[in-house]
């Protein structure tokens, strides 16, 4: 270090604490050995590694700060690197053996594909050098500075080592293996014979080493790589390979069809497995039996006891995944019936607070009604620790419990109103929200105080979006007449505190009341009054028609159903511009209820046509004149004609498999902003009805939003009804993808006893290739990329495809466009591939794909993507797909 | 380049955290196995250093809050965050986690942070903390490289380990008796004998 530097240093250093006299904080950091190490100062000690008398000790303590900084982000320009780097190789004239070890792990931290090349030779030397320990990081180190050139030349070298009798060398090079198998799978796939004379290998790792790689060099042969299990089951093998096959076992029973025989050996091997002595393999067994279906409870018998000892265990760890695998299993309802409460209460008071609240969950899925109050308020305390996703979870849980037991509504009530309090995300309180939703509809008895609760809620609430859910609730409730009058103060305090949005929503809840309760009507038109000065006209408007609608004679007596007052508010809607141009004069009362008359006639033709549109769902097929039909359906339906035209409708996907007792498909069909996922649920049982049946959805992605759902309301047997789903999609976006996952929520009512009950259909996939039509609409490429006129957008990408072939049928199948001028046919004799792809986006709008596949050795495979189309925006989301 | 089978077992990460404030001292991450879903935490990207570095804190506080009672370091505690499974100790001004992603066993990784518990005390002389790890450094690094490649799990018995780390032998040697750190034996041998039992029934086990 110069002397400059360290003057530099100490006064820096003077001045943070000057700066920061209390610093306790900052002292601890201070006393660290490494505290202000700074990258110019080290790379200026590296030049040592170019002295002719090397100082082993040194160089090493070089390496290691080197790697330091790397692992705090600092980062070495070109020429730094380049430097650094010959630095390194020079240090290989070094024989000191602590010297070497830490080279390999710089050159493994430093990632520098442009130098590698540089060691290749050096590692090529170790691998073949009489000191093991060389040999073993050498081989270790060689996927990392590996390309396909020097691979061929190296095949000898690695084979010899695994068959080298040295178990460590053997699974040093079989973990290279693994490697390499991910850049070039073919090259690995000849070492099937070396690979597997290891597995019977009596060395402990190296069976499981070699058990990995034999899995991946067989990944494309399931028949041989089953037979190899089967083998394997027969073998006493060491805890961690046991916990290997275990999973690949759990992998073939879960993925594919596999022969009877088959899947009763490994069945039965599985059950012998929870019986063994280490817990690794004990777990592994039990997860894998939890997820069989075709396993009676009397099966599971003897693995849920095996589970039970260890909740009783001393071992964290061990009550920790005990209790995962008991959730797990009840995840099916089925399995509910195998839990006894009573063993798992006493984990709610562990002070691991992970543990606790898994407790937690299966309880409230398993829990009897006489403990239910005790449970919440435990479950209270542990909710600020609980992760989002598995708070949600939890009000699942309370969700099903308020179906099934209705009459303790107090205690689940006052459970939610706290979860309004705790820490949690929008989506979690949302959640909330509707539960208490769920209770209004579903518990008479229940209704006052959940609306009361809710009501209370918005006084605190800070998010605009939950305010105006819960407003809507109340408007609701409202205009039938059954909303407590105490709730108005607090509605009423909306119009002093919110924005304009939520005033206006607020002034919709007071008309309500105004309309239905005649004997709050003094003070109420005292409230509107206030409201009709508001600084927003669409509020003021509001306040205006309610405030001369309750002034109006009522002729004949009879209020005004919900469906009238719809129709004028949007009659208002529609000519606000006229109302606002000529006075209040539109306003006068003969003419809305002219209006209203008038569209009386209409609202009963749209009730009708909804009725219609849900038989003929049921019976549109997939052709082209049911998609017309569909078309024509939801343009027409009262409760999905604001998404517009629809755009697209994706063919039906089975979501349980044929021997279920409910069967499901989803249609997906697409609009400008929104898609609509259509459920056709199936009942193939005699004598079982089933009511209310609805879903609750998960969806992976945020940009993705559920909006609103017609659950069917009675599926008789052997009948079939369906659902409908409307999401919206982030209107900034025009394409989305997400994983959905469905549960389906439904009362069953069998030789007339009823209870409630839940079915998790298979997931499915909104994918960005449903949004397109593979069409091309003019005879060349490349005229037409010309021709269109609009922003060329572009981006690179490195993927994760094994060779052309594979990205070229990767790629049309992502983006669901067609192929052009025959461009997936592959041209030997170039270096990159073109693949040329156009489609239509919703039927509305043209793009157009430009697609160059290019193989870098070390990199893998390279994509640089180009998109026109008749939207930037639509340009700019198709490149990011790949993303 | 293309992905090995999800269903092999791997490590995800090994992170030390200060425990005054979560701030990195030392982290390594194996996503090149995973698939590529499972790289997206609430932080951002796993790799992104500074995504990297946030998610660390957030691991942090959350285990904190799990692992209240943790007062030696040969306790081990266990949590989830987003998707992974963390087991963690807690050392003098140092925190460790060791992730697995959902499925992965849970014992592996608990064998997996005992193993370089095990062999910290080793190089640290039973003194596991902050500054000794710094001091040690170039041994801690080797030590979390003789454990896991890019996520593969080489071995878990601290007597190999710390054979290869110390390049003295590619399989294990016999801890006690090798003196050269200065290692006068003590509170090590002892706990180290106990491990070592543990290990060689659990990890190699004789059947």
């Amino acid at each position: 270090m110069s002397t400059l530097q360290y003057v530099r240093e100490i006064i820096s250093k003077q001045i943070s604490t000057l700066q920061n006299p209390i610093g306790e904080d900052k002292k601890a950091l201070e006393s660290e050995p490494y505290h202000n190490l700074q990258k110019s100062s080290v790379l200026l000690e590296s030049r040592c590694f170019n002295d002719h008398q090397l100082q082993d000790k040194k160089c090493r303590q070089i390496l290691s700060k080197l790697i330091y900084l790397i692992n705090q982000g600092e980062k070495f320009n070109d020429q730094e690197s380049l430097s650094l780097f010959f630095g390194i190789t020079k240090l290989f004239q070094s024989n000191n053996v602590d010297l070497r070890r830490m080279i390999y792990l710089m050159i493994k931290e430093f990632k520098d594909e442009n130098s590698m090349y540089v060691v290749i030779s050096c590692l090529a030397k170790d691998i073949t050098s009489k000191n093991d320990l060389f040999r073993i990081n050498a081989l270790r180190t060689l996927p990392y500075v590996l390309d396909q050139s020097n691979l061929v030349q190296l095949d000898r070298y690695l084979k010899n080592a695994i068959l080298e009798k040295s178990q460590p060398i053997s699974s040093a090079a079989l973990i290279a293996g693994l490697q390499i198998f991910r850049i070039s799978p073919d090259f690995i796939r000849k070492w099937t014979n070396e690979v597997a004379d290891r597995l019977n290998s009596k060395y402990p790792q190296n069976s499981f080493h070699a058990l990995l790689l034999l899995h991946e060099i067989k990944s494309n042969d399931k028949v041989t790589f089953t037979k190899i299990l089967t083998g394997l089951t027969k073998e006493t093998l060491v805890p961690i390979a046991n916990m290997q096959v275990i999973r690949f076992i759990r992998e073939i029973l879960n993925t594919d069809e596999l022969d009877q025989q088959y899947e009763k050996l490994f069945i039965e091997y599985l059950l012998r497995q929870i019986h063994k002595s280490q817990e690794i393999v004990i777990f592994e067994a039990c997860k894998a039996l939890c997820d069989l279906k075709s396993l009676s409870n009397k099966d599971l018998q003897p693995m849920v006891q095996v589970v039970t000892v260890f909740l009783q265990s001393s071992n964290v760890i061990n009550k920790f995944v005990a209790l995962k695998i008991l959730n797990r299993l009840i995840s099916n309802p089925i399995r509910r019936s195998l839990i006894t409460p009573s063993h798992i209460e006493p984990l709610i008071q562990d002070s691991n607070k992970s543990l606790s609240s898994l407790a937690v969950s299966i309880l409230l899925k398993v829990c009897q009604e006489t403990n239910i109050e005790r449970l919440l308020n435990q479950i209270y305390e542990y909710l600020n620790d609980m992760s989002d996703e598995f708070k949600i979870d939890v009000l699942r849980s309370v969700k099903a419990l308020a179906k099934n037991s209705p009459n303790k509504w107090k205690s689940i009530i006052s459970f939610l109103q706290q979860t309004f309090k705790c820490e949690a995300s929008q989506e979690f309180k949302k959640y909330s929200i509707e539960i208490f939703e769920f209770i209004i509809h579903e518990i008479p008895e229940a209704r006052e105080n959940a609306i009361m609760a809710l009501a209370d809620y918005i006084e605190d609430c800070q998010l605009s979006s939950l305010q105006l859910s819960v407003l809507s609730i109340l408007n609701r409730e409202a205009a039938k007449g059954q909303c407590p009058t105490r709730a108005i103060r607090i509605v009423n305090n909306r119009l002093h505190l919110e924005d304009a949005e939520i005033r206006a929503a607020a002034v919709g809840v007071l008309g309500k009341f105004l309309l239905h309760y005649p004997h709050e009507k003094t003070n109420l038109i005292e409230l509107l009054q206030a409201a009709a000065q508001d600084p927003d006209e669409e509020v003021r408007n509001r306040s205006r028609f309610y405030i001369s609608e309750s002034a109006a004679p009522k002729e004949e007596n009879t209020p005004l159903s919900i469906e009238e007052l719809d129709a004028i508010e949007a009659y208002l809607q529609q000519n606000i511009q006229e109302i606002q141009q000529s006075n209040e004069e539109v306003l006068q009362l003969e003419k809305i209820m002219a209006y209203a008359e008038q569209n009386k006639g209409k609202i009963k033709k749209t009730e009708v046509l909804q009725e219609l549109v849900e038989e003929e769902l049921i019976q549109t097929h997939e052709s082209e004149s049911g998609f017309e039909t569909y078309k024509k359906l939801f343009k027409e339906s009262t409760i999905f004609c604001d998404y517009g035209v629809l755009r697209k409708s994706s063919r039906a996907q089975n979501l349980t498999d044929s021997k279920c007792e409910y069967l499901v498909t989803v249609v997906k069909h697409f609009f400008d902003n929104h898609i609509i996922l259509e459920y056709k649920v199936k009942n193939t049982l005699d004598n079982v009805t089933l009511s209310d049946v609805s879903l609750e959805l998960t969806i992976k992605n945020v940009n993705l939003q559920f909006e609103r759902i017609v659950p069917a309301k009675q599926i008789q047997p052997q009948c079939a009804s369906n659902i409908l789903v409307g999401l919206q999609f982030n209107p900034n976006l025009r394409l989305v993808s997400s994983n959905i996952q469905s549960i389906l929520t439904f009362t069953v009512n069998e030789n007339g006893t009823t209870y409630q009950d839940e079915y998790q259909t298979e997931d499915f996939i909104i994918t960005y290739s449903d949004f397109f039509l593979p069409i091309q609409w003019f005879k060349k490429f490349q005229t037409e990329w010309e021709s269109l006129k609009s922003q060329e957008m572009s981006a690179t990408y490195q993927l994760d495809y094994k060779n052309t072939d594979i990205a070229i049928k990767e790629l049309v199948k992502h983006f669901g466009f067609q192929v052009c001028d025959n461009s997936d046919q592959i041209q030997p004799q170039n270096k990159f591939h073109t693949l040329l792809l156009s489609g239509k986006y919703l039927d509305t709008k043209n793009a157009l794909v430009i697609c160059q596949i290019g193989f870098q050795q070390n990199i893998g495979c390279v994509l640089k993507i180009k998109c026109k189309s008749e939207e930037d925006n639509l340009s700019t989301n198709i490149v990011e797909t790949l993303g | 380049m293309s992905q090995l089978s999800t269903s092999i077992s791997k490590i995800f990460g090994i992170i030390f955290v200060r425990s005054q404030d979560g701030t990195r001292l030392y982290s390594k991450y194996y996503p090149q196995l995973f698939p590529k879903n499972l790289l997206r935490v609430p932080e951002g990207v796993i790799t992104n250093i500074d995504v990297q570095k946030q998610f660390e804190h957030n691991v942090w506080e959350k285990g904190k809050r799990v692992g209240a009672r943790l007062t030696k370091g040969s306790e081990t505690e266990i949590f989830q965050y987003c998707q992974f499974n963390i087991v963690m100790k807690a050392f003098n001004e140092v925190h460790l986690f060791v992730l697995g992603d959902f499925e992965e066993n849970e014992i592996i990784l608990s064998q997996v942070i005992n193993g370089i518990y095990e062999s910290l005390n080793h190089i640290t002389k039973d003194h596991i903390n902050k500054k000794t790890l710094l001091e040690n450094f170039d041994q801690v690094i080797i030590i979390i490289d003789e454990i896991c490649d890019q996520g593969i799990i080489i071995t878990i018995d601290p007597s190999v380990i710390i054979a290869r780390v110390t390049m003295r032998d590619t399989e294990a040697i016999t801890l006690d008796k090798q003196e050269t750190s200065g290692s006068s034996g003590g509170a090590f041998s002892s706990v180290f004998a106990s491990a070592k039992r543990t290990f060689a029934s659990q990890f190699m086990g004789s059947g």
